[in-house]
Formats: C-alpha cells, structure tokens, sequence
C-alpha cells in the first residue's frame, strides 16, 4: 500500500516546481498543463492552492465512472487509482466529467491534447512533486493512519481558510 | 534531436493596435543569436524598428515585451523584459523586468514575444488564449487599478488562472513614472513602462497557455533543468544570499544598507535614517509577515507577503521589498511600519513606480521645509517629513493629475525645471530618471552606475564590467538577477545549447554583454545624449556632506566621481568622452550603428 500527499498549503510559495516535476516525469515534456497536480492563484496575495489527488479510500471518482464504461478502477495493492484510456467516453470525443465532479478537491483534470483524466498514482511511491518541493509544502506521508480524505475540498474553500490562517484574521482587504 | 533552423526561430506576435492586426512574426536568427532575448534583444529591435527622434507616447513608439530562451524552461527563469524608448527621459532606452509566472504563461501559449505598435481608438486590452489572439474593449475596466482590472479580466474570461499584466488610473493618465502591475504585488515598474500602454491605450495583457514547450533537444534540456533545480534546491540553505531570500526577503536589507550609511534619507541629504529600527529588520518578519511567494519554478520565494495588523491601514494586505519600500519610508522618512508598506501597495494598485514616487515626494516635502512650495502651492497639503495623510492627500493628486499633483507627475526633472526657485538643485535624477534607494555619497559604488546606466540611476545596472555583464544577461535570459548570483553561468550555457540547439561557450559571455551595453550607448547617443554631459550626477551628490551615519562628512567628490567614470569608459571601450570607439563597434559586430556615432563624434 502507497501512503498520500500531505500539503501544508501555509507553506506553498506557488512556484509550481512540483506541476513541472510532475509533467516532465508523466510526460517527459515541458508541459505543466499537463502535470497531475495543478497549482492555482486565488484571492488576495494571492495564496496559492496545490490541487492533487488525496487517494481518498473511498474513491469517489471511480465510482462515478459509468458501469457500462468502468474507464476507471482502483487497485487494492498500491491504493491509486488506475485508468483504462481506451475505455473513457473522452477518448471516443465525448465531454464526461464524472469523475471530475465527484471529486471533492476537483482534483481531476484532462489533458490538454489527449482529453482524458490524469491520475496521480503517486510515482509508485517516490512522488517527484515532494522532491521539487523547496519550501516543503507537499510531503509524502506513508503513516497507514493518515486519511486525508476530509481535506480534500474545493481550492477556494481551502484559499478562504488558509487567508484566515495566515493573516490571522476574518478581516482583509 | 530536433530541426535546427525551427529550433532558432523565435515566434513573435506583433500587434498594431492602430489597426487591429495582429501577427506572427520571427525574428532573424543573427539577432536572436547574438542578442538572446528580453533586454539585449529588445535593444536591437528599439534600435532597427524605431525611427530616430520618435517620441515615446506617439503612435511610432513601440514596445517590446520578450522573454528569453529559458523563460517556462528553468525554474526562477520567470521574468520578462519590456523595452522601449523612456517616456522618463525623452531620449534613452528604458526597460523594466519582472518575474512572477507571465513570461512562462506566454511560452506555454506558445510565443517569445510580443511587439506593440499604434495607438488604439479606444481602450483595448489583448487576450492571448494558445492560437486565440485578440484585442477587446477596455472601456469597462478604465479607471480601475491594477488590482481591479487582473481580477475583473479573469472574470470576464471565466478562467481564473489568466496571467494579467496591467496598467492602472496612473498608466491612463500619463503620469510620466507610471508602472505595469501583475499579480497584485509584482510590477515592471520603473521608466514610465506604464506610460507607455496608456499612450497606446492599452488597459492589459492576459495570457493563458497549454502547450508544451519545444526545444532542440529535449532530454538534454530536462537534465540540464534538473541540474539547475537540485542546485538552486541546495542553495535554499547551502548559500547565505539564497537562505537570506527564503528566510526573509529583501528588504531586511535596508537596516544594513542604513548601517552602512547609504540608504536614502530625506531627500538623498542622509545616508542614514534614524527610524530604521521601526521598519528595518527584523521588524516585517515579526509583525506582519504571512507566508512567502515565488516566481514561476524558483525554490526561493523572495517575496514576503504579510498584512498590516495595526494602525489606520490594518487588514491591508502588503507585499513590500527593498525598493518599493526604501523612497517611500526611510526615504520621506516615514517611521512607521504600517504606512510604509501599506503606501508602497497603494503604487501598485494606482500603478505607480513606488521608487519614482517616493523619490519625488522626498522632493516635494524639501521644497516644503525650505519654503520653495508653499502651502498654496501644495493646494494646501501640509506636507512635512514623515506625514502619511499629506502623502496619501498628494499622491492622489498625482494620479489625477489636479494641480500640484500634475507638475509632480512629470518627473522630479521636469517638475523642478517647472517649480524653479533653486529646486533644481533638490531634483535627485539622472537624465530624467528618479534615482533609487541608495546615497552616492555613502555608495560611491551606487553612484557611479546612477551615472553610466544607460536607462538612468539604476542599482542593478552593475559597478564593475563583469558585474554589468552579469546583469544584462540575467536580462536578456530573462532568469532572475538573484539566481544569477547564485549560479556558475556555464549552467546557462549547457541550457541555451540544449534548449535552442546553440553551438555557445562561456567565452562569448562577456563579448555577448559587452556588445548589448555598447549597443544602449550608442541608440541612447543617436537619440539625443552626450555621454560626457549627461552621465552626470546632481550636485548634492558631489558638495553636500552627509551629516549623520558611518558616512558622516562623506561626499563623492566631484574628481573622483570624474576619474571613476574614466576608467569605466576606458574598461568599456569608449573614449574618454564616453563614446564607444570605432573599432571596438567593429569588433563587436556593431557596424551598423558607425554611421551614428562617426556623425556624433564630428
Ligand atoms: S513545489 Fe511546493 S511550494 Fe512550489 S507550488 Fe508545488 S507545493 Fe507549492
Ligand atoms: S529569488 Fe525571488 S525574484 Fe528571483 S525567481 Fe525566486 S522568487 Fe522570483
């Protein structure tokens, strides 16, 4: 079983070395858009959102993926999650987002060329994002207890508390 | 590996927002080879595609906007070089850099560049999407800030991930020190870059990119990148300048600078400020500091973004560093921490250079102590050193340009030659250009560039030859001039040859800088300087001691400021006049600016 990523989101500059790292290790290309983890700008500062794949044990994702479809599916061994790209409607040009709104980070995205969803699978346990990370925001965390599940939420709600957290108050203009 | 003459091409949009076209172009090869990119690129092209004399808020002006061979490649290979002819000065080279995520944002969209010509018939504001290009209405978004409009454009482009640069209320009404911000706190600020779109009446520029990037030879670049990546990884520690970044930013910076007797201090009278310990220090960290940013890739994340938490500006969000901060408070000394940071977002917001500001209302507030302005002529405003209110009451005068606030907004130069009474004499500038944080009377250093910098006082332009040829290419590879302190340039030579497919060594480095600084020298001679009349320092500099401070009783003697120069000129092949001498234009391949300087120098 692989751990999870662990984001201390007060930490993150918003450098997105990890989107980089993540692209050139996927894709072998210099192509952040096409990283599994997306850093994002929101708000005043502004504050910066890594959105990743929390592997949520209960995989909300592939359970919407269409039964007669089943493009997605989870592997019990490493605990990510697995995509069939030949099976996923956006191969055959259709605009299913599915697994994209059942994700409760909405930390699927699709990839710029090919359409269909990225999955982070964690490296195989040496995920490169953690190793780009200067400022350690992103670590990998294999304590078999850590579920991030209840973290993992939309990156303006998170923006809205992580602004209270840092300022230190409801206050900013 | 990949096609070599693709590989070299550079992708270029050109837009004319007279007439609405916009096109791709790519730039010759030689040009590219031999002047990289952002700062040594945007020179030739200033120098090739603008007629002599133009004036720099006419249609004819252009601007180019370029990132360099690595922007998007490496990490804190982040910024872009505007170029253009200074609204400021009227008569030299201006360029301003800055980092953040737009020049790699621009790569990714796939384009090097971005050439603006005309004059818009209305407000426009141009939206790069990948191969969606287009200008569209700005009337909407005039008189907003810059804050304001980066905002409303993504909005209204339903993608908050957009990358805005943009002027504010300052740019559109041709305040002469006018900036271009993006993302709040990062601004391409100094020369009147600002001015400029506002001329051209251009609100932004919004880019968003999906694309990879291509290279010559991909692997390599992914190692050399790599390579990059661990160093600047280690220096986060390993490097007293790099740990000094991640730690605490720059601008603790100005308590040594003060220690040493060279900050800025009432009008460039002292080199030391008494309220230092109020917003020096240690003080930012401690009471207002939040989290730290980054530009795009750079482990460092300089930037100290942090709230005002008392006083009359709290709940302010603030983002200051050495030079937005160091005019503004110690400068107009101000010795309370809030104001002075709150005051340096408020530039950013009106898009204003914070440095020009604070410099000319140090100016503003000695005319008022010695009685040149008057409380009339301020329109009332009682303003004495130190005075947040007045500040705040003239600097919105400033940027509607009522009153006193439009003489100001001309430039200390052209404010002083305006004000008169013996105000030139107050007036701290070099060829028009506001001079920045530092004293040249405590920084003989400082002040020797403020002369020879080619787009007036500039403390990045570099003291030495090969602290200048540092610099220009930090410029022109548009990598971060922080970076470049903490890396071995050959680095960047395995990264140009992997990147773009060059057959470049180390030892074209210094013929490389050498032929982009000679080449500013010689389009700022064609435009109207005289080397040896206007590499010039203002008087105070040479005849009014410091009084208080390490460097008390210091001047830069007038002699030695002169013999300074000298050897500068001699080290950098001109004549003792300042004039870069024939030969050594022929050596560096500069025979095309003959002509002009043959006909200077009869
Ligand atoms: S590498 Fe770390 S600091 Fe940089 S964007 Fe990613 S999570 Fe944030
Ligand atoms: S050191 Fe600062 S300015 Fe330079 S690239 Fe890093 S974050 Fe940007």
């Amino acid at each position: 079983m692989l751990g999870r990523l662990d984001i201390r989101y007060d930490k993150c500059t918003g450098c997105k070395a990890c989107q980089m790292a993540c692209a050139i290790n996927k894709e072998k290309q210099i192509w952040p858009e096409a990283a599994r983890i997306k850093v994002v700008q929101i708000g005043l500062g502004p504050l910066d959102i890594p959105v990743a794949c929390h592997q949520c044990s209960d995989h909300p994702c592939v359970a919407a993926c269409p039964e007669k479809v089943k493009a997605l599916s989870y592997d019990p061994e490493s605990g990510v999650v697995l995509i069939n790209e030949e099976k996923c409607l956006r191969e055959q040009g259709l605009q299913c987002q599915r697994c994209f709104r059942a994700c409760p980070g909405e930390a699927v995205s699709y990839h710029p060329k090919r359409g269909t969803p990225l999955f982070c699978d964690l490296c195989g346990g040496n995920p490169v994002c953690v190793t780009a990370c200067g400022p350690q925001a992103l670590s990998y965390n294999l304590d078999p207890c850590f579920e991030s599940r209840h973290l993992n939420r939309n990156a303006y709600e998170i923006a809205r508390e992580l602004a209270v957290k840092v300022f230190g108050r409801e206050e900013i203009k | 590996m990949g096609d070599y003459m693709k590989q070299l091409s550079l992708r270029i949009l050109e837009i004319d927002l007279s007439e609405n076209i916009i096109e791709v172009i790519e730039l010759p090869h030689k040009w590219v080879r031999e002047y990289i990119g952002g700062r040594g690129l945007g020179t030739r092209l200033l120098w090739e595609r603008t007629k002599q004399g133009a004036n720099p808020l006419t249609p004819e002006a252009e601007m180019y906007i370029l990132t360099g061979p690595l922007t998007g490649v490496i990490p804190g290979g982040a910024h872009i070089c505007l170029t253009f002819k200074s609204p400021l000065t009227g008569n030299t080279i201006g360029f301003s850099v800055t980092g953040a995520q737009w020049g790699p944002e621009l790569k990714y969209a796939g384009y090097d560049g971005i050439i603006l010509k005309g004059k818009s018939p209305k407000p426009v504001y141009l939206m790069i999407k990948d191969d969606v290009v287009e200008l569209r209405d700005a009337g909407h978004l005039w008189g907003t800030t810059t804050w304001q409009t980066q905002q409303l454009i993504k909005e209204e482009l339903k993608d908050s991930q957009f990358k805005v640069l943009a002027i504010g209320p300052a740019g559109e009404n041709l305040v002469s020190f006018a900036s271009i911000g993006q993302e709040q706190f990062r601004a391409a600020a100094r020369c009147g870059s600002g001015t400029v779109w506002g001329s051209k009446g251009l609100k932004a520029v919004a880019v968003r990119g999906t694309n990879p990037v291509s290279t010559f030879d991909l692997p390599g670049v992914i190692k050399a990148r790599g390579e990059l990546e661990k160093l600047m990884l280690s220096n986060r520690t390993n490097h007293p300048r790099g740990y000094e970044l991640v730690r605490y930013g720059n601008s603790i910076s100005l308590t040594a600078h003060n220690d040493e007797g060279r900050l800025v201090n009432k009008n460039y009278r002292e080199g030391y400020f008494e309220g230092i310990s109020e917003v020096g220090g240690l003080k930012y960290d401690l009471r207002y500091f939040a989290k730290s940013r980054s530009c795009s890739g750079c482990p460092l994340g300089c930037m100290k973004l942090g709230i005002v938490r008392d006083g009359i500006f709290a709940g302010n969000v603030v983002c200051p560093d050495f030079d937005s901060t160091a005019n503004i408070g110690p400068g107009c000394n101000i010795s309370d921490l809030g104001s002075m940071v709150y005051l340096s977002r408020w530039a950013d917001e009106q898009g204003l250079d914070a440095t020009s500001l604070g410099n000319i209302t140090g100016f503003a507030m000695e005319c008022y102590e010695k009685g040149i302005l008057s409380l009339e002529d301020l329109d009332g405003i009682k303003l004495e050193w130190g005075n947040t209110t007045a500040i705040l009451e003239l600097w919105r005068k400033i940027v509607k340009r009522e009153g006193i606030g439009d003489i100001l907004a001309k430039g200390v130069k052209c404010a002083s030659q305006a004000i008169g009474k013996g105000s030139e004499k107050l007036a701290m500038h070099c060829k028009g250009v506001e001079f920045p944080g530092f004293v040249p009377q405590g920084g003989h250093k400082k002040g020797l560039q403020y002369a020879i910098s080619d787009r007036g006082p500039c403390h990045h332009y570099g003291s030495t030859i090969d602290e200048q040829n540092q610099r220009v290419w930090a410029d022109s590879l548009t990598v971060c001039s922080w970076q470049r302190r903490l890396v071995d340039p050959q680095i960047y030579m395995d990264l140009l040859q992997t990147t773009m497919g060059w057959d470049i060594e180390l030892s074209e480095w210094d013929i490389t800088a050498e032929r982009m600084l000679l080449l500013a020298r010689a389009y700022n001679i064609r435009e109207g300087i005289i080397p040896e009349k206007d590499d010039v320092l203002p008087e105070r500099v040479h005849t009014e001691p410091l009084t208080t401070g390490k460097k008390a009783g210091s001047v830069y003697p007038l002699e030695k400021f002169k013999a300074d120069r000298l050897r500068w000129y001699k080290e950098r092949g001109c004549d003792e006049t300042g004039v870069p001498k024939i030969e050594h234009l022929e050596e560096f391949g500069l025979d095309f600016t003959i002509p002009v300087i043959k006909k200077f120098t009869q």
